[in-house]
């Protein structure tokens, strides 16, 4: 088995976390899907497959009883590594999978297809999948109903996803972004990493708005949150956390790093002009950042400082950056 | 297929959201997915010999569960979009 990359799987797993799927309840949406696969495609065992990191997840199973197998033992990981379905005739007869513990003991799988569940930014996070006790093959149509499922099952993760995000920047809302960042924290704190936070508001985008109309400040809300998200690493979390104010978590980066990112990101919004028909608009942003206290529990601790840096970088002017340590004192970085 | 899907049920219903001008364009991109999602497992049940008003019963039931979800993600959506304001902030006047 060729491995994925560990930028790609790195992405995976990063994309499978922000849905937020994983050891939840069954579902009849879900369970509706596979019920039809299993009697359309005439096939004893169908699931809807989460690869995690060590492990596949089942949000959705009929005929198998166990939740979950390891990663180590599941056909699945073969087919997230690839977007055409993977199709195995006959276990026994394939070098790969004849002395797998699920084709030696139970449910001794036999025949297996997979399609990849292709998320919007191209991560192939699970597989809806077809498992047979004995060898078979599907026929050119059976394979498009399972692809077909596979899309509806892409469709309900994708639109429970949509709530969750700015639908004008694809940024995350501010409750999920909260939510992320509480998250993020605790795995911090767990593994004795930094993390950092950034708050920042675009200076007079009220006025932009005023003078040529709300398409034109969309225009530049969107032109900003594309900035960021083409500046950000895929672990970093970024959210519209109201109407001109964004907000990003760094896990594992300091101070240093934070400042570098920022500084970074105020040169790119200031070069970056947003067109609007004939004119052009541009556009600077204030910025407040802070790094992870050791009293800091939750997110709240990092958003207050984070928030009255940026209120002081807003006082003095625009297009600056303060930084708030976890002492609480303040400093002008630009 | 275009004559044997338009008695769809499912199908109705997804246009006349698709009609409403108000409906949030990720979910209107989402909602046209689904629509040719749905249309394309409808088609290939039929090439597989299923009868018609069992593809029917599958259709709606599987947009059924689609579109209880979809209302939830539409609430959340637009109690997001009210609380939005550009602006507000006293610094910047």
């Amino acid at each position: 088995m060729t491995d994925i990359p560990n930028s790609h799987e790195a992405k995976r797993l990063a994309t499978l976390q922000e849905y937020d799927i994983l050891d939840s309840g069954p579902e009849e949406a879900f369970d509706r899907i596979t019920r039809l696969a299993q009697s359309a495609l005439r096939m004893p065992i169908v699931l809807v497959s989460l690869v995690d990191e060590n492990r596949q997840w089942f949000k959705s199973r009929q005929g198998l009883d166990i939740p979950e197998t390891s990663r180590e033992v599941s056909f699945c990981s073969h087919t997230i590594q690839q977007d055409p379905p993977f199709v195995v005739a006959n276990a026994l007869l394939d070098d790969r999978f004849a002395d797998n513990p699920l084709v030696t003991g139970p449910p001794h799988i036999r025949f297996y297809a997979g399609v990849p569940l292709k998320m919007k930014n191209g991560a192939n996070i699970g597989t809806l999948c077809a498992i047979d006790t004995k060898p078979c093959q599907l026929t050119e149509t059976e394979m498009s109903i399972l692809s077909d499922l596979a899309q509806l099952v892409v469709d309900e993760l994708e639109l429970r996803q949509l709530a969750t995000t700015d639908s004008l920047t694809g940024a995350l809302t501010r409750r999920s972004f909260e939510g992320e960042v509480d998250s993020e924290l605790d795995r911090s704190k767990r593994y004795n990493h930094n993390a950092a936070l950034i708050l920042f508001d675009l200076d007079r985008l009220a006025g932009v708005n005023d003078s040529f109309g709300h398409a034109a400040g969309d225009a530049v809300l969107r032109k900003v949150a594309g900035i960021c998200k083409a500046a950000l690493r895929t672990v970093d979390v970024f959210g519209r956390i109201d109407g001109d104010k964004f907000a990003i978590l760094l896990p594992e980066t300091g101070r240093e790093g934070a400042l570098n990112v920022v500084e970074r990101l105020r040169q790119e919004i200031k070069a970056g002009p947003a067109s609007m028909g004939n004119s052009i608009i541009t556009i600077t942003a204030s910025f407040g950042v802070t790094v992870m206290a050791e009293v800091d529990r939750t997110g709240h601790g990092m958003m207050r400082r984070a928030s009255d840096a940026l209120r002081e970088a807003k006082a003095g002017g625009s297009n600056r950056i303060l930084f708030k340590d976890a002492d609480d004192s303040l400093s002008e970085v630009a | 297929m275009s004559q044997c899907l338009q008695v769809l049920d499912a199908f109705k219903a997804i246009q006349r959201r698709l009609d409403d001008p108000a409906l949030p364009p990720t979910v209107r991109e989402n909602m046209e997915q689904h629509f040719q999602n749905l249309a394309s497992l409808a088609h290939n049940l039929k090439e597989l010999g299923v009868d018609q008003e069992e593809i029917n019963h599958h259709v709606s039931e599987i947009y059924g569960k689609y579109e209880q979800a979809l209302e939830i993600s539409l609430s959340r959506i637009r109690a997001i979009e009210e609380t939005i304001v550009i602006g507000d902030d006293p610094a910047e006047t």
